[in-house]
């Protein structure tokens, strides 16, 4: 104990010089910024410095979010929280807009190994708890926060003054919304921890496959509440439209896998950059058409995966090993897109909303986990790999403040607020249960 | 943004394509002479705007980003490889012929420029690129002839692993002359501060991820933090709309120099400088306008810097002599000849930077191009030659 206290005042006193060399790095950039704003303004430049910030800034968040036993995911996004535009605004709204291009490269990245990691025999060996988790997920915690949110408004009405069909329309959007969580977060925490085995596989599998199935059922609440408050029949033609959207992506991401699996297979040079390529191939294609790309991603890595294992899977393995540059970007992206303001406006009722959804999802992943025979880890733990909530969620909310006038911002600001702290406290108990589970560490078979 | 799609792809077609063709030129016992990168310049240049039209002009600009970090991180492999330890343990009259052999042949190229009517600024930043000859051209060559002259070959060597610090020097003056906001402030007193100011951001990022990587030995680790000390580094000069590639090549001195593990971060730069090359290459090739085509530059970098190699070589010959070692021939200046990647990349920065460019970088790929093809006859002829008497 007394040896350790030298080393430990040592470790700490880095700690500190690295900070302090950080800030003193920051406000450099910042000057340069200032100087250079007046007669040069090269927004590319400056979009290079905010990148760089949030790169060091991040990469030390993450050191100190292990030292608090969190993961370093938090760390990236507390830091990209305080740099962004929201705060401290070291990342200027200008710079955000030019760096999504990183934010999406680093999203097609992360859905390539998360699509790779979703095998086929793993679908066929867990399918019971695999559609029993889906099915409960999709319509439980649909129902259930649902009707949680419309009773707790009965006594702390925090929507405001609105009308019954306003609140039923608010309360199922919210509730849809619950059923959304985050891929990437779920594959980064596995990544950060090389884990494996039985819960990682089912809640990585039902994350995927939730990701599908929750376009659908948004675009279905979606219209039914469009109907309930602006009169009119349903129209169940975007449901179709939607279907054919989800196949169109999954089909376009088979296509591109194959060539990606036959590419890596056959040629094999200068395969990061063809990854890269593919990435961003995708994601113009969500851009320009109706796909999705994160589906297209998932779908190619899938493909690749399942259909050239060896030459494909050595290399996704590889990817999902060197990804930390990947992770830090897009973390710190996600984290500076994130409006602490509104959360601090709004605290009370996205705290309600947050626990409705997390006793939600608790119920409907321990009790049909346990109905399916899954393992005791899966039915005690598992729910806490379905708590983080990210870019998809948000997506939906814009979506919302779009469609809906009225009812439809208050509901986006809403999500919003909930999303700054699912997505803090997501990644936390995601690996938190992993080292419960004891499938941390572990060696791919 | 579809368009920045595109040419990723048709970026990546290119290095596929011209890979391959490489392989299977050399597969027959064709090769290029020395040059790496000649088939991602001719793919480049066949998918650009002056060609099949997949790389128009404006998507070139908007691919800065990629520039902007690739000059950084050419710079950075650049500052890693001047480690004083190695430095120090030259002898002295090797130190000053290595640095000065390359001021040598540049000093008559800036001087030319200006007499021809050249910008000083842009001048000095063609003489920094006059300074890089191509390694990979003179180990082609000599690779498989036993009648070689060692001395020479690594007297060459020597030459051409000095040559990046005169280099980065000149073209640290150059970009602060050029910069608009040196321009705007008032002219050589501020482009003396802004000279100042990139060597404090390459002081200040170098010593920063001295201290970053302290205890770090995950080659990820290190490998993220170098990329966002290298988006900072070139963040923080292009604002300040001065070239990244100074301040990079200062950290990367400092970085190697005050690390404990140095080559750990040399091995770092180095996993990504092929890909950046590979980028910058392609970039190269697609943005040649046969439209404009300085002629002053194309004499400069050929006629002035042929001769200005070949009397720096003899007088490099010369000193060795005084100092007791031989060289063959005082032909040993055909040897800095061939250029190279780096050239092409020095270019590309003096394009992205310097007022007034039209049709230098067409008349530098054109002058790289005609020093790989010419001077590998010459090599041969003079360099390479059997000595008389010799048996073949």
């Amino acid at each position: 104990m007394v040896d350790a206290a030298p080393a430990l005042r040592a470790a700490r006193r880095g700690v500190t010089v690295r900070w302090f060399l950080f800030l003193v790095l920051a406000a450099f950039s910042w000057a340069a910024r200032m100087l250079g704003d007046a007669t040069v303004s090269d927004p590319v430049g400056s979009a290079l410095l905010s990148l760089g910030i949030l790169i060091i800034g991040g990469v030390l968040a993450g050191e100190l979010a292990v030292r608090f036993r969190a993961p370093r995911i938090t760390g990236y996004l507390v830091l990209g929280m305080v740099a962004g535009p929201h705060a401290l605004g070291l990342e200027t709204a200008r710079d955000a807009q030019l760096l999504r291009i990183f934010e999406e490269l680093a999203l097609g990245l992360i859905a390539l190994t998360a699509g790779g990691e979703f095998r086929l025999k793993t679908v066929r060996r867990r399918l019971r708890p695999l559609l029993a988790l889906t099915a409960a997920h999709t319509v439980g915690i649909l129902v259930l926060v649902a009707g949680g949110l419309w009773l707790v408004l009965k006594v702390v009405p925090f929507l405001g003054s609105v009308t019954p069909a306003e609140t039923f329309a608010a309360v199922a959007l919210l509730g849809v919304i619950a059923v959304a969580v985050s891929p990437s977060t779920t594959i980064a925490v596995i990544a950060e921890l090389r884990a494996r085995g039985e819960m990682v596989e089912t809640v990585l599998s039902v994350t995927i496959i939730k990701d599908l199935v929750i376009l659908l059922l948004f675009t279905l609440v979606n219209t039914m509440a469009l109907s309930l408050l602006f009169g009119g029949a349903p129209d169940l033609g975007d449901l179709v439209h939607v279907g054919l959207e989800i196949l169109g992506s999954l089909l376009a991401g088979a296509v591109l896998g194959t060539m990606l699996g036959l590419y890596i297979a056959k040629v094999g040079r200068l395969v990061p950059l063809t990854v890269l390529a593919l990435a961003l191939a995708s994601a113009e294609l969500a851009h320009q058409s109706w796909m999705e790309h994160l589906l297209v991603c998932m779908a190619a890595g899938f493909t690749a995966r399942n259909l050239y294992p060896r030459a494909a899977g050595h290399f996704l393995d590889a990817l999902e090993q060197s990804s930390t540059p990947v992770y830090v970007v897009f973390f710190a992206l996600i984290g500076a897109g994130l409006n602490i303001r509104i959360f601090a406006a709004l605290w009370l009722p996205a705290l309600i909303y947050v626990l409705v959804r997390g006793v939600g999802v608790w119920l409907m992943t321990g009790f049909p986990a346990s109905a399916a025979g899954s393992g005791r880890h899966m039915v005690r733990f598992g729910w806490m790999g379905f708590v983080a909530q990210a870019g998809l969620s948000l997506g939906l909310a814009a979506r919302i403040q779009r469609e809906i006038p009225g009812i439809g911002s208050t509901v986006a600001t809403l999500v919003v607020a909930a999303v700054v702290v699912n997505q803090l406290v997501g990644p936390i108990l995601w690996e938190r249960a992993i080292l419960a589970a004891g499938e941390q560490g572990q060696v791919r078979k | 943004m579809l368009r920045g799609t595109v040419a990723f792809l048709v970026l990546v077609a290119c290095a596929v394509i011209g890979a391959e063709l490489r392989s299977a030129l050399a597969r027959r016992g064709v090769r290029a002479p020395g040059m790496e990168g000649l088939s991602f310049l001719a793919v480049g240049f066949l998918l650009g705007g002056r060609a099949l039209g997949f790389f128009p002009d404006d998507l070139v600009a908007a691919l800065r980003v990629v520039v902007l970090f690739g000059l950084a991180w050419i710079g950075l492999v650049f500052g890693l490889q001047a480690e004083f330890r190695i430095i120090r343990r030259l002898a002295p009259w090797h130190r000053w012929v290595g640095l000065l052999t390359p001021v040598a042949v540049a000093a008559p190229v800036i001087l030319a420029g200006v007499v021809l009517g050249i910008a000083p600024a842009l001048a000095l930043g063609l003489g920094a690129v006059a300074m890089a000859s191509s390694p990979s051209a003179l180990e082609g060559l000599a690779r498989g002839r036993r009648a070689i002259d060692r001395s020479t070959i690594r007297m060459l060597k020597l030459v051409m692993a000095f040559a990046g610090i005169p280099a980065v020097l000149v073209f640290a003056v150059a970009t602060a002359l050029a910069s608009p906001l040196a321009t705007a402030r008032g002219g050589e007193l501020a482009a003396f501060e802004l000279l100042l100011f990139t060597a404090a951001i390459g002081t200040l990022v170098g010593y920063a991820v001295v201290v970053l990587i302290r205890g770090v030995t995950d080659h990820m680790q290190l490998l993220t933090l170098a990329i966002g000390s290298m988006c900072l580094a070139s963040g923080a000069t292009a604002v300040l709309g001065l070239n990244p590639m100074p301040a990079a090549a200062i950290a990367g001195a400092v970085l190697v120099n005050r690390c404990v593990f140095p080559h750990r971060m040399l091995r770092v730069a180095h996993s990504l400088e092929r890909p950046i090359l590979v980028a910058l290459l392609v970039l190269v090739g697609a943005s040649w306008s046969s439209a404009a085509f300085s002629v002053r530059v194309f004499c400069l970098m050929t006629l002035v810097r042929a001769v200005a190699a070949v009397a720096a070589g003899a007088g490099l010959a010369r000193v060795a002599r005084a100092h007791g070692e031989v060289l063959r021939t005082r032909w040993v200046g055909c040897g800095l000849l061939p250029q190279g990647e780096l050239s092409l990349g020095l270019t590309v920065a003096i394009v992205s930077f310097f007022p007034a460019t039209e049709g230098v970088l067409e008349a530098v790929v054109a002058a790289v191009l005609v020093s790989n093809f010419a001077s590998g006859w010459w090599m041969r002829r003079r360099l390479f030659a059997p000595p008389e008497g010799a048996s073949p």
